[in-house]
């Protein structure tokens, strides 16, 4: 087969990775015998090459195996299983139901195994049960903040194409939902105060960052309780999203326009300071 | 426990993980262990994305294990995976750009993984130090006008040269007639070869 430049451009980088067939690569080797242009082209792509094998990328963790296996096994999908629910956010699989014939000998060895888990229950639960609580209420502390975290990316975007923000709040989350910047309604919705107050919005926005956007304080139905801002000495240092006081028992969470979710812990006190002084530091101060 | 041997094929292997054994799978996952995570961090540009991307594939994997076709490949099949939870992952991040730079939580953020020095790359190797440093400048610009390529050609290229996919897998990965992969690739060298030209201020070829 005879070579021309084009038909050469076209097969260039498997000749230079040796990916050609013997008899088209002699037809090629011709060609660029006859041709520097093309000769130079073959020697730049080999450049191309020698930089595409210097990039070099971490080799994979020692435990990638392991963990994707755990994964695979805490996901509870059987082969061929469509995923009908996710799952639970702890890993913890749902029970199977299993088939019991049921006879008086079965049911006084049930009676008994319930007796022996009802004093053991008496037992432990004293730590065993808030412990679990716990870690409940950490597990929706983190998925809080991503939530946060994620809305306050969607925002910054939206007034970014836009130049401006929904005046209402109700309009704001249909246009992040409509236009594609969150496309899950739950994201408006404290994993720890599932309904999200009367507006289905657990994380307004802070009057500080809505007077930042120009918005003023007219917008009061936007404001978290609509009070007086404190002006932040810095700019990452204004609140952007929060908890509404009460999402979640003793904290509340604050997305900061540094990207910074932080988590207060609240007295009772403060809880009802806390909406309108925009604490930075722990203990609301 | 035993690990399968290596002259077994994926599709042995994959066929066995269908019928509950999970050595086979493990099998699966060890092979690809490497080759998969590289392609993974080459096209999200982050080991730490690449792990989720790898963990997600082979959810993804196990959870279809009897929908995969007695004739079919594994190797394009798990590579279609890869490619469009890649795909997925960067439309999100496209959406979602950082607030403020980079965002970070006080409960310990993720960094990216930094690049490699290619300078120690060359270390230990009898080369003359100048030609050194310009073979490592080079080698940055050509990684870095991979990155800059169309998503579909840089995918593209990543298949053909790093994981030594034919054309023909490379339509079947992506989903497109296997005319279109070859422009897709010649196109992304050609602009590729481009870049470095005008970056070292070559004389463009005639």
């Amino acid at each position: 087969m005879e070579f021309d430049c084009d038909r050469l451009a076209d097969i260039l980088l498997d000749l230079a990775t040796g990916r050609l067939g013997s008899a088209d690569r002699r037809a090629a080797e011709t060609h660029l015998a006859t041709c520097p242009s093309c000769a130079e082209r073959v020697r730049r792509c080999h450049d191309v090459i020698a930089g595409l094998d210097a990039w070099e990328v971490p080799a994979p963790p020692e435990d990638l195996v392991e963990r994707t296996l755990a994964a695979v096994e805490g996901a509870g999908v059987s082969p061929g299983e469509r995923r009908r629910r996710a799952p639970s956010p702890m890993g913890i699989r749902p029970p199977t139901v299993a088939r019991v014939r049921w006879g008086w000998r079965t049911g006084l060895r049930a009676a008994a195994a319930a007796a022996i888990v009802f004093a053991c229950a008496l037992q432990l639960s004293g730590d065993f049960v808030p412990r679990i609580q716990e870690r409940i209420e950490d597990a929706q502390l983190e998925l809080c903040a991503q939530q946060l975290s994620r809305l306050g990316v969607a925002l910054h975007a939206y007034r970014r194409d836009h130049g401006e923000v929904p005046a209402s709040l109700e309009d704001l989350m249909a246009a992040l939902l409509k236009e594609g910047y969150v496309t899950d309604p739950g994201i408006f919705r404290c994993p720890a105060h599932a309904d999200g107050g009367e507006d289905g919005m657990s994380y307004p926005p802070y009057t500080s960052y809505m007077d930042l956007l120009g918005m003023g304080r007219a917008s009061g139905e936007a404001s978290s309780g609509g009070g007086r801002a404190t002006a932040p000495g810095h700019l990452g240092d204004c609140p952007v999203l929060g908890d509404r006081p009460g999402n979640h028992a003793g904290h509340m969470q604050v997305l900061y326009l540094s990207g910074v979710v932080e988590t207060i812990e609240l007295d009772a006190l403060h809880v009802s300071m806390a909406a309108w002084t925009y604490p930075r530091t722990r203990g609301g101060g | 426990m035993t690990v399968a041997e290596p002259a077994t094929c994926d599709e042995e292997l994959l066929r066995r993980s269908a019928g509950g054994d999970p050595d086979a799978f493990r099998g699966l996952v060890e092979r690809y262990r490497g080759p998969l995570f590289r392609f993974l961090v080459r096209c999200a540009g982050d080991a730490h994305r690449a792990e989720d991307l790898f963990q997600e594939t082979f959810l993804s994997v196990h959870a279809n294990l009897l929908r995969f076709r007695p004739a079919a490949r594994f190797r394009p099949w798990v590579y279609t995976i890869a490619v469009n939870l890649a795909r997925d992952e960067a439309r999100r991040r496209r959406v979602r750009p950082d607030l403020g730079g980079a965002v970070s939580r006080m409960r310990g953020a993720g960094s990216a993984e930094d690049g490699p020095d290619l300078v120690a790359t060359l270390e230990g190797a009898e080369v003359d130090p100048l030609e050194a440093m310009e073979a490592a400048e080079r080698a940055e610009r050509v990684r870095a006008a991979v990155d800059d390529l169309p998503e579909k050609g840089r995918e593209a290229v990543i298949l053909y040269y790093y994981e030594g996919l034919r054309y023909h897998e490379i339509a079947e990965v992506t989903s497109v007639p296997l005319g279109t992969v070859k422009s897709r690739i010649h196109n992304a060298m050609a602009r590729v070869m481009e870049t470095l030209t005008q970056s070292l201020a070559l004389r463009p070829v005639e």
